[in-house]
């Protein structure tokens, strides 16, 4: 409730106020001023009457003097009569006198001039009775009686020049009242705005401050709402409740942002795969963001529900039974809440958390089901994974029994095959003996055959980078040549080695069986492919800190058709049919320089021949680095 | 005329065996022929061989686990040691020569080669 008063209504009370006291007071000055005015002209007439009276009585005073003077000194008959006419009309104009008195305000003049004018009519009835005595009498009261007119219409002009000096007094301070009045007016407007621009202003400049800190990032500062004008006193309550806005605002963003950057955490745990650390950190990751007491997952589609993964090892919390995903979700107060963990709608198992006194709140609730996607992804990927491993383990534990169970008899044929050869069991005919060989010759097919297929299983499951020692390729590929010449020679194949040395002895790091392995099976591709009185030559060189061996024969070729494909496992070329080789060999040689971080690049032209570049770094290079 | 040299022959496969007694008979050997690893350290323990061939992959007591139990309770001992292994994987070798093998044989392999390094075992016990 804003009690303070509006400061709209303040100056709207404060104008109206000044302009009717500026109104009345200039009404009041201007009414007297005219009321003045008016009187005067009243007065001015009557001061005008008075002298004309006066001057009338004046007049007939000297006529009925004359008259008499006249008759006093004639004895004419009709003389008094006409004398005593003219006193008449003065006696008679005497009461003018009392009007006169009225205008001066009954002055001395007046009635002395009344009473010296009855003297002088009294002095001349007894000149009219023949007085003679009085003649003198009327001679002296005569003059005075004149005098005392005089003396009034002095007293008239006095009064005429008193009224208007009062008068004009009268109008100039009708004046200065207003202009005083509308002065003081003036000095109160300003003085007033003065007073409320300062109590506008100052709850303004708090306002600008608060706003100010706000921005400058404190967040529990609130305007005051207790000071100013109810305008700022309302602006200050809805800056507040902006603010509060704000802050609620602020918060759920916050929580928001809360909830992704702890599913990112937990992401990034699960994203160290197949790791049970990664899930445990994750977990754990989980816990701390949320405040938990402890986490479970719940694999689906294990028969005994036990939990995959528990932070903390304490399990007395979960709930017996464990609720299946179906009926996942939570309960605002109970302390333990499930997520369904699915994936594109396949369920993949529950996630079970626990929070003493539960509380779990709409953000709680979002990174829950934020982080239940990437946990329900990882645990789909496990699955995957864990499929694939043992597939692959299978497969590998197959193919290393297969090979030692083929080994095994034919370790014997052969044991057995070498006492007939060599005569140890007697003699042989030329018959046998070619039989033998033939025999002899097939055995070793099936050999190359295991072999291969071992070393392909062995690349494949990772085994390939186990040795790491540095090793001389000049030497390396110059011992194959040797070991091969023997091979070379029966083909009629001039078969060669040749090395361009360079600064660093041109070693390479890797396996030295591998690496042999892969020189062995191109020099023998070459020398296979290369008919009588071909070349095959190996030159061995530095190229830009890498070494490559460069194998050239001058053998049949590959159709370019086949040339894609060489690389692929089984292939053969179709003009290699009737050749032996199980068609592994290059594809092991390019499976060995992957594993090295090497290169295998391979150019042919049918009838003309083939050419082989092997390139290794000299220093070993992650393989994942070396083929981005 | 000297004792003939005697060789123990651990191998599970009778017919393998069998051909290695032979060849090394043939050479002028005293061969003993077992089919486990567990004949093969009784023998091994017991008697004065200047050379033993051990198969890797027998039932039982491996060729490496024979060898192993020889070098550890027998340090003294001056029987040569020959693997025969199927090289199912390169740390095979390497563990083989670690547990303190003198030499080893791939299978498969030529009974005249075989014959030749146990001679020159032999030569050099």
């Amino acid at each position: 409730m804003i009690t303070a008063r509006p400061l709209s209504r303040s100056l709207k009370q404060i104008s109206f106020g000044l302009a009717a006291l500026i109104i009345v007071i200039a009404a009041v000055s201007l009414t007297a001023i005219f009321l003045q005015r008016k009187e005067l002209d009243q007065f001015r007439q009557e001061v005008g009457r008075s002298v004309d009276a006066v001057s009338s009585l004046s007049l007939k005073l000297a006529d009925a003097q004359n008259a008499l003077m006249l008759a006093a000194s004639t004895y004419d008959p009709w003389l008094p009569r006409i004398a005593d006419d003219a006193m008449a009309r003065v006696r008679e104009s005497i009461p003018d006198l009392e009007l006169v008195a009225e205008v001066t305000g009954s002055s001395v003049a007046t009635t002395d001039a009344a009473q010296r004018l009855t003297a002088w009519l009294v002095a001349s009835d007894n000149v009219l009775r023949a007085d003679m005595t009085a003649r003198n009498v009327a001679s002296i009261e005569y003059p005075l009686a004149r005098e005392a007119l005089i003396e009034v219409t002095k007293e008239l002009e006095d009064t005429r020049t008193e009224r208007r000096m009062e008068h004009d007094a009268i109008i100039l301070g009708g004046a200065v009242a207003i202009g005083a009045a509308t002065l003081a007016a003036l000095l109160l407007v300003a003085l007033m705005a003065r007073h409320y621009v300062r109590r506008l202003t100052r709850p303004l400049t708090q306002l600008r401050k608060m706003v100010d800190a706000r921005v400058a990032g404190d967040l529990a500062i609130r305007a005051r709402t207790d000071q100013g004008f109810s305008e700022a006193v309302r602006l200050a309550v809805a800056i507040n409740e902006l603010s509060d806005f704000n802050n609620g605002l602020r918060a759920t963003h916050e929580a928001t942002i809360h909830s992704h950057l702890l599913a990112e955490r937990v992401a990034a745990h699960l994203a160290v795969t197949g790791s049970t650390d990664g899930w445990g950190r994750a977990l754990e990751a989980l816990a701390e963001g949320l405040h938990l007491n402890a986490v479970a997952v719940l694999p689906e589609g294990d028969p005994s529900h036990s939990a995959l993964h528990i932070t903390p090892g304490d399990q007395s919390w979960l709930p017996d039974p464990l609720p299946i995903p179906a009926d996942a979700g939570h309960a605002q107060d109970s302390p333990v809440a499930a997520v369904a963990l699915d994936l594109g709608g396949q369920p993949m198992g529950t996630l079970l958390v626990y929070r003493e006194g539960g509380r779990w709140s709409d953000s709680d609730a979002e990174a829950l089901e934020l982080s239940s996607h990437h946990l329900a992804a990882s645990l789909a990927l496990e699955s995957v994974m864990e499929a694939a491993r043992a597939l692959d383990e299978d497969k590998t534990r197959f193919l290393a029994t297969t090979s030692h169970e083929l080994r095994t008899p034919l370790t014997a044929v052969v044991a057995w095959l070498s006492l007939l050869q060599e005569g140890d069991l007697g003699e042989l005919s030329a018959d046998q003996h070619h039989a033998m060989g033939v025999v002899e010759r097939n055995i070793a097919r099936l050999r190359d055959l295991i072999e291969d297929l071992l070393t392909v299983n062995q690349l494949d499951s990772g085994q390939a980078r186990a040795v790491r020692t540095h090793m001389d390729m000049a030497a390396l590929a110059c011992r194959v040549v040797e070991s091969l010449t023997p091979m070379a020679d029966t083909a009629g194949v001039q078969l060669r080695c040749q090395a361009t040395p360079c600064d660093n002895n041109l070693t390479v790091q890797g396996d030295p069986g591998q690496i042999e392995r892969a020189i062995t099976n191109i020099t023998q591709n070459a020398l296979k492919f290369t008919g009588r009185d071909g070349r095959v030559d190996l030159n061995i060189r530095c190229v830009d800190g890498d070494v490559t061996l460069t194998c050239t024969d001058t053998g049949i070729g590959i159709p370019a058709d086949d040339l894609p494909h060489v690389l692929e496992r089984f292939r053969r070329a179709g003009n290699a049919h009737g050749l032996p080789g199980t068609g592994l060999g290059l594809s092991i040689v390019d499976s060995i320089m992957e594993a090295h971080g090497g290169t295998f690049l391979l150019d042919s032209t049918q009838g003309v021949g083939t050419t082989v570049v092997l390139t290794l770094p000299t220093q070993l290079r992650e393989p994942s680095l070396v083929r981005q | 005329m000297t004792d003939p040299l005697r060789v123990l022959v651990a191998e599970d496969d009778p017919d393998i065996r069998d051909v290695v007694a032979f060849k090394l008979g043939r050479a002028g050997f005293d061969v003993t022929a077992v089919e486990d690893g567990t004949r093969a350290a009784h023998e091994l323990f017991g008697g004065s061989y200047a050379v033993a061939i051990l198969d890797v992959m027998m039932p039982g007591l491996s060729g490496l686990d024979v060898l192993a139990s020889y070098r550890a309770s027998v340090p003294e001992g001056r029987t040569r040691i020959l693997l025969l292994t199927a090289r199912a994987r390169d740390v095979d070798v390497d563990s083989g020569f670690a547990a303190g093998a003198d030499d080893y044989v791939i299978k498969p392999f030529l009974p005249r080669e075989l014959v030749s390094r146990v001679t020159a075992l032999a030569g050099r016990a």
